[in-house]
């Protein structure tokens, strides 16, 4: 009876039961991530959920899952209490993390990954990792009113490489632009619809998905392989090897970053922060205005330049 | 040789002359637009930098976009 729309649809059917056996991996449970694990949920497909980051003010424009009582709470633990009420019957990991090189084993268990990441450096190791362990993956990205979307299938399709070049930073981002809330939804549902497709052995866009929901512009693009491509013609998988990794990162939103430094006892931490900052803690992670610090290492920093967020996480935490 | 281009990131459309030679990176270099946080299209295809543009053409340079 849950699914029962679905198996009305002559294109799902009896695969509606295909849905239920699958798990798919969601990288990022920001706007578009929220929605597609939404969407999915409600599906019946069962879930591996990823995010470092918690829920901030700014969010709720257009993260459609989270409320105002949930801020300052870590996403991937919110999302899953709530897609767990939606439907109880799937089920659902859900990984407070940074996803690199050295923990991406933990997708292995997929048979689909989302990303629904902020940055290109997590987009190219995803795609290190689909093509050498053939799983396929959906890139989704948004900007201002403006959403691309593209199926990387091993064997099938080109993949992210063969078209996405390595760049120092984009000259637009979130931060300078700003994002329609109406566009997260749009790109989720493609997202979404694309997974369906997939994980059903159905036909799939084989194309680059442009769309502008503003002007009501649409593009499908024909992209073909680069028989120069370093991932899936050379085999070269310096990204799932570790030789890119950074431990530093830009990340998408409010001049955020990311440090990894050793793990941290956040009791500790808090005591320490408490005689000069008005830094929060609760049994995820300490929060400030400047900075958020997880027990792994991880500590985001809101700072207009990677010298400033060094600086930060020098002055708060490792002294 | 006269080729159009759409530019999405300004929304200017623009005719250009360029050399009978030209390709989608020397286009690009003379734009003084950085091939990496661009897609190229032509024809709706699209066409990596070393591609050699023809005359009449019309191109169309896309914004990479990274948010989620």
């Amino acid at each position: 009876m849950r699914y029962q729309k679905h198996e009305l649809l002559s294109f799902i059917g009896k695969k509606q039961k295909f849905l239920e056996e699958k798990t798919v991996a969601i990288i990022g449970l920001g706007a578009t991530g929220s929605t597609s694990a939404n969407l999915l949920a409600r599906a019946g497909i069962n879930l591996i959920l990823i995010d470092r980051d918690v829920i901030e003010l700014d969010n709720l424009q257009r993260q459609t899952i989270f409320d105002e009582l949930d801020i300052g709470h870590p996403k991937v633990i919110i999302a899953k209490e709530k897609l767990s009420k939606i439907n109880s019957k799937i089920k659902i990991e859900a990984y407070l993390l940074d996803l690199n090189y050295s923990n991406i084993d933990i997708l292995l268990k997929a048979n689909l990954i989302l990303d629904c990441t902020d940055n290109m450096e997590t987009r190219f190791l995803i795609n290190d990792f689909s093509i050498f362990n053939e799983i396929p993956w959906i890139y989704a990205a948004v900007l201002g009113s403006n959403a691309m979307s593209m199926n990387i299938v091993p064997n099938k399709t080109p993949c992210f490489r063969c078209i996405f070049k390595e760049q120092e930073s984009l000259t637009e981002n979130c931060d300078s632009v700003g994002v329609l809330n109406t566009i997260t939804n749009l790109i989720s549902s493609i997202q979404s619809t694309e997974a369906i497709k997939i994980l059903t052995n159905q036909d799939f866009n084989k194309e680059i998905f442009i769309f502008n929901i503003w002007n009501l512009q649409m593009q499908k693009l024909v992209v073909k392989k680069n028989l120069d491509c370093k991932t899936c013609f050379k085999n070269n998988f310096e990204y799932l090897e570790g030789k890119k990794y950074t431990g530093i990162l830009k990340l998408c939103g409010q001049n955020s970053f990311q440090i990894i430094g050793k793990p941290l006892n956040l009791k500790n931490l808090h005591k320490r922060l408490s005689k000069s900052t008005d830094a929060k803690i609760n049994k995820y992670c300490i929060y400030s205005d400047k900075f958020t610090a997880f027990s792994d290492g991880r500590v985001l920093i809101k700072a207009n330049s990677v010298n400033k967020a060094k600086s930060i996480y020098s002055k708060f935490i490792t002294n | 040789m006269q080729i159009k281009i759409f530019i999405e990131r300004t929304n200017k459309n623009l005719d250009l002359e360029i050399k009978d030679t030209s390709k989608v990176i020397d286009l690009l270099k003379s734009l003084k637009i950085d091939h990496t946080t661009v897609l190229v299209s032509r024809n709706n295809e699209l066409i990596t930098e070393d591609i050699n543009l023809n005359n009449n053409d019309n191109i169309k340079i896309l914004s990479v976009i990274s948010g989620g």
